[in-house]
């Protein structure tokens, strides 16, 4: 297990109430479980509100980093304890 | 032809004549419309030796292929030019409500040649042009100018696309404003706009766009409204903006900070989208027929200067005038916003010279002495504001900064790589060592440094184009050749037609959509390759105009590696991206010009022939 920081980047503050937490998880698997278990509802509860009918999943919505490396670009990514993971939203820039 | 009205309205300023000539139907099936009909006009009419601020130097103004239409988010109308800023092929498009009025009062595009004596605007009424008197516009910031015209026209609906007092003293990278902070906003159309003291072109629109199957045009774009509307960047674009990618650009690295030395500033935070929502966001505008109505309405009450209601400032300024320069104050970035939109210039040329100048009073370069007694420390918001004031009066220190980064170096002896810009028009605000694709957008975009001509960190950063089987890569990667093309193409094509790039319309919809509009059996094959046609005649116009191989460079400045902020040391490696990326387009290794045979081979082996193509 490993002792890691999930920041939820921009938006994501505002859409799901949370800016940052520190959990002790074991894999990237487990931290998408914990991110859905805690947070889907909440962000499902927000696009309804909005009038969307999707599902859409919060992982799946971002980019996601482990110490600054996209995760979906990693091999079998360890994580240790410090570790951070970033969870941008896939938006646009100007 | 069905889906444009067949004729172009040329305004001869020299002879005070407005001509209607017909529409030329080849170019307008293969270029469609916007800028990239504007650059087939263009590359006929300039060459090395035109003036950009002089009569021969057209201003070619279009709406999109389907502006005005009830097709989501298809707004974008564009223009194109000899710059005055790099000297090169310019063009710049816009949103909001000038396209889809321009369209329907029944023009394809203005030409505006020669050069008036005195100030006038073009007034446009259902397909019916006149020239009138704009003496008493002349010096109006780009606000009054619309709010008088109006007046004048006795007609709230009329669109205006003005240029305010930065244009009309001639900066090289005066815009053309249309509405609260609207711009065709690269490039210096507005120069060359007030070179011929064309004060405005003001139109009209009740005409009903010649359709070829009107019912099933609105019937697919109906269905096209649904699915933007449920996209899932619709919602996040709603809420957060572009602003909203400054949170992100944190993360990556990717907001340039006190001028490219660091990746990003923490305290960035609080002039993002995110920020504005907590704090001062009260509503949201749209352009023409937009369901994402991405733009931001805030509430400034405290500090220097409170605003009951304002548009916020987008990604690009708050990036330029701010971490740019130190600087993380968001009633300052709105009130710095609003001075720059009310005199009518780019935000990034601008935001980047100021950068630059404060990085040179930071070496001892420049001193006080230099810049009439201000104080260029990182940080300093008055001495910005100052700053912004004399850019858009072309006066003072300004009138250097005012000539772009590339001059800058030149007159104080710095080496060439220290102006961060390309082909003399400067990076916009994504960092290519926190995405290196954007190292080659940087180097090979037509006009000079341009990310709106490719997506390349969108994709990367998630946003990808499923219909063209682009998704998120390594950012970091290098292998980025055969993603850009195809999304310049896409780019390419986007624009002539007048999308947005943030609507996600499945592309079996725009299909059918240009079908209906225009009679036309077209598929999406064959408007890719109009895609790829618009740029390699941008790529064959700009070679026409100078540009070599030599110049598809990145400044040495932006490729110094940065530890830490997001980029982790990462630099693009041109050497690998450029030679695969000139194999996919055929470009020349020295001369960089497009081949004979690719030319040939998507149907313009008259524009081969006048560059000497190979």
């Amino acid at each position: 297990m490993a002792r890691i920081n999930i920041r939820f980047i921009g938006m994501w503050r505002v859409f799901l109430g949370v800016k940052a937490v520190t959990v002790e998880v074991g894999s990237i698997e487990e931290v998408r479980d914990y991110v859905e278990n805690n947070y889907g509802d909440r962000y499902q509860h927000t696009l309804r509100s909005r009038g969307v009918k999707r599902m859409q999943s919060v992982w799946e919505s971002s980019n996601i980093l482990l110490n600054g490396r996209n995760i979906r670009q990693l091999n079998e990514p360890v994580l240790g304890d410090g570790d951070t993971i970033d969870l941008i939203p896939m938006v646009a820039g100007g | 032809m069905n889906g444009y009205w067949g004729k172009i309205l040329v305004a001869d300023l020299s002879k005070g004549t407005l001509i209607d000539e017909p529409l030329n139907e080849r170019y307008a099936r293969d270029f469609l419309g916007s800028t990239g009909l504007a650059a087939r006009y263009l590359f006929d009419m300039i060459d090395r030796n035109t003036d950009p601020l002089g009569p021969d130097n057209p201003l070619i103004l279009m709406p999109g292929l389907l502006n005005g239409t009830s097709g989501p988010s298809i707004s974008r109308w564009g223009g194109a030019t000899k710059s005055p800023l790099t000297g090169y092929y310019g063009d710049a498009n816009a949103g909001a409500w000038f396209g889809a009025e321009f369209k329907n009062a029944g023009y394809d595009g203005v030409i505006l040649k020669g050069q008036s004596a005195k100030p006038v605007y073009i007034y446009i009424n259902d397909g019916v042009a006149e020239l009138r008197d704009a003496d008493s516009l002349w010096g109006m910031d780009t606000y009054r100018t619309q709010d008088d015209i109006k007046k004048e026209c006795k007609d709230k609906r009329t669109q205006i696309a003005c240029i305010g007092p930065a244009s009309e003293n001639l900066v090289p990278y005066g815009n053309i404003m249309s509405e609260h902070g609207h711009s065709l906003g690269r490039a210096g159309l507005g120069c060359v706009m007030g070179s011929k003291k064309v004060k405005a072109i003001a139109v009209r629109g009740r005409m009903k766009l010649p359709m070829e199957d009107a019912e099933r045009f609105r019937e697919v774009a109906r269905q096209a409204m649904d699915e933007v509307k449920d996209a899932f960047l619709t919602q996040w674009m709603h809420e957060g903006g572009t602003a909203s990618w400054v949170d992100s650009a944190i993360s990556y690295g990717d907001g340039p900070t006190r001028y490219y030395t660091a990746g990003t500033m923490e305290e960035a935070t609080d002039i993002s989208g995110a920020t504005m929502m907590e704090t001062c966001q009260t509503g949201h505008t749209a352009c023409f027929g937009c369901p994402i109505r991405c733009r931001k309405v805030l509430q400034i009450k405290e500090g220097k200067y409170p605003y009951e209601s304002i548009e916020g400032p987008e990604y690009e300024t708050l990036i330029a005038w701010g971490p740019m320069l130190g600087i993380a104050d968001l009633p300052s970035l709105v009130h710095m916003n609003e001075l720059i939109n009310g005199y009518g210039f780019d935000t990034i040329s601008s935001g980047a010279s100021a950068g630059y100048a404060f990085y040179l009073y930071e070496l001892g370069v420049i001193s006080e002495k230099d810049t009439g007694g201000l104080k260029l420390t990182w940080g300093n918001i008055d001495a910005a504001i100052e700053l912004i004031h004399q850019i858009g009066k072309n006066q003072g220190f300004g009138a250097v900064l005012a000539g772009g980064t590339k001059r800058m170096a030149q007159r104080y002896g710095r080496p060439p790589g220290e102006a961060v810009q390309t082909k003399g028009l400067e990076i916009p605000m994504h960092d290519p060592r926190a995405f290196h694709s954007m190292g080659l957008v940087y180097a090979t975009s037509p006009r000079g440094a341009d990310h709106n001509k490719s997506d390349g960190y969108q994709i990367d950063g998630g946003v990808g184009h499923f219909d063209l089987g682009l998704n998120a890569d390594d950012r970091w990667g290098d292998e980025k050749a055969a993603m850009i093309e195809k999304s310049q193409n896409f780019r390419a094509l986007t624009d002539a037609i007048g999308i947005c790039h943030f609507a996600m319309i499945p592309f079996k919809m725009l299909v059918d959509m240009i079908n209906a509009s225009t009679g036309w059996s077209t598929d999406m094959d064959e408007l890719l390759k109009a895609g790829e046609r618009v740029f390699q005649l941008q790529r064959a116009l700009s070679c026409k105009l100078g540009i070599s191989a030599e110049d598809d460079i990145l400044p040495e400045l932006i490729m110094r590696p940065i530890p830490d902020s997001g980029q982790e040391g990462h630099v693009p490696n041109m050497g690998k991206m450029l030679p695969g990326y000139y194999a996919l387009r055929e470009w020349n290794r020295v001369s960089g010009k497009p081949s004979k045979k690719r030319l040939e081979s998507l149907g313009m082996p008259e524009v081969a022939a006048a560059i000497n193509a190979e």
